[in-house]
């Protein structure tokens, strides 16, 4: 009797040891493949990116080039005799194709973050806010207290992270305003992203592609998106970046 | 007493609440047998010897507890089964007699019983999918097969050692000891009856 309470003792405690293995091991190998979907995922971000960069180059160099050989067979065309009619047509086609132009170096500039890449996170959204501002859709304020330089993968990812945020509050919360506010302190650089929209349900929202896409850009750094969203004060996001991650 | 006829209240139990329950059938049926021949054995003790029905008793150990653990250890059980059932009888017919306790072919089928479960948890820490064994109801049941098992393993071998029926007192507290065991399995698998129920 005493050999088989001892039997079920030694199952029980064996069973348990092994379960608590198992279970471990489970653990493990989902960590591991939530791991290689991160990897996949930024590195579909990355692509994406990359392919945008050739894109704007495409269209600044060659749509631009093509553009601007036009404009020149125009001013030739100009200076040549013509009734005043076909002066209006003319100069008609001239104007249509200054403003292409315009528009083709204004997309492949927004493609390519040119302004980011050449001068630096702050003067980029500054640029960003200034675009916005001009539209006259939303009155924008931008801080930014950035201390040191910044990395540019992270630098072009918080850049994203606010034109996405933009382009959400911009469709989606009829805000009046948006103020973007930018620090960085020692070894972390942070910022606070607030719109006075009707808000949403964090909730049911965050499995939307582009929030998604925000906390990829943002977890790909080992960083940290807090969401507050409420119908009377609007949305904000605090977004924490460490600077000395490497993944 | 209330032993045995705690056998026919477990059965009613399990009867109730797990009727659509097809894989406790076996269990059921050998609780109402169990619980039925008991019972008869009480009725006819005061008519005569009942051990007879004591041997038959032990058949339906066996038996039953092989049909209830059959799908669950393995297949060579059914061989050591037949061949504890062949003794048994034979033991039972020639050896002693059907009208007295066959204590050594009883203790032999505590003996298979104890296998059974030892094979069960065997099997049970080799399975692929382990769960936590509270969440396992045949866990308990075994459980309370095979300690019922050991204490009547122990009882029938000590009543084969010593001539009870020239001592009173100690076979009186020996079947109150079995007795005991034989509640034990009992409130064990009604736990095991409502765990499931719950479970569901």
């Amino acid at each position: 009797m005493f050999l088989v309470v001892s039997t079920l003792v030694f199952f029980a405690y064996k069973y348990q040891r092994k379960l608590i293995k198992e279970r471990a091991e489970t653990q493990e190998i989902q960590e591991l493949l939530k791991s290689e979907e991160l990897k996949s995922a930024y590195a579909l971000l990355e692509g994406q990116d990359k392919e945008r960069e050739r894109i704007a180059q495409d269209l600044h160099d060659r749509m631009g080039g093509q553009l601007s050989t036009i404009n020149m067979y125009l001013d030739l065309l100009e200076k040549e005799q013509l009734n005043p009619k076909q002066q209006e047509l003319v100069l008609n086609v001239k104007k249509a194709t200054d403003s292409t132009i315009e528009e083709v170096r204004n997309t492949a500039h927004d493609l390519s973050n040119s302004t980011l890449n050449y001068y630096g996170l702050s003067k980029a959204i500054e640029h960003l806010c200034g675009v916005l501002r001009d539209s006259k859709k939303i009155a924008v304020q931008f801080h930014s207290s950035v201390q040191q330089d910044i990395p540019s993968l992270i630098a072009r990812d918080i850049y994203s992270v606010i034109q996405e945020l933009v382009t959400n509050t911009i469709r989606h919360a009829e805000a009046k305003e948006i103020r973007i506010e930018l620090t960085s302190i020692e070894d972390e650089v942070n910022f606070i992203y607030e719109d006075n929209g009707k808000g949403f349900d964090p909730n049911t929202v965050k499995s939307g592609i582009g929030t998604k896409n925000i906390e990829l850009r943002v977890q790909k750094h080992n960083g940290n998106v807090v969401i507050e969203s409420n119908e009377r004060i609007g949305t904000s996001y605090i977004i924490e970046i460490p600077l000395n991650y490497e993944r | 007493m209330f032993s045995e006829y705690l056998y026919l209240g477990t059965w009613l139990l399990g009867g109730l609440l797990l009727k659509d329950k097809k894989e406790y059938r076996f269990l059921l049926t050998f609780l109402l047998l169990q619980g039925g021949l008991r019972v008869f054995a009480i009725g006819l003790s005061y008519l005569g010897n009942n051990l007879f029905i004591y041997q038959l008793i032990g058949l339906v150990e066996l038996i039953g507890a092989f049909f209830i653990y059959r799908n669950r250890v393995s297949d060579k059980w059914k061989n050591i089964i037949f061949l504890t059932t062949i003794f048994y009888l034979v033991s039972s017919v020639f050896i002693v007699s059907i009208w007295s306790l066959n204590s050594i072919g009883l203790a032999m089928v505590q003996l298979a019983i104890i296998g059974l479960g030892i094979n069960y948890l065997w099997n049970l820490y080799r399975s692929k999918s382990l769960k936590l064994l509270n969440k396992v109801p045949f866990f308990w049941i075994n459980t309370a097969f095979i300690l019922y098992a050991s204490g009547s393993f122990f009882f029938h071998l000590m009543s084969a050692k010593v001539n009870m029926e020239t001592n009173d007192s100690l076979f009186n507290n020996a079947w109150i000891l079995e007795a005991g065991f034989g509640i034990l399995r009992l409130l064990i698998i009604c736990y095991t009856f409502i765990f499931i129920i719950r479970e569901k």
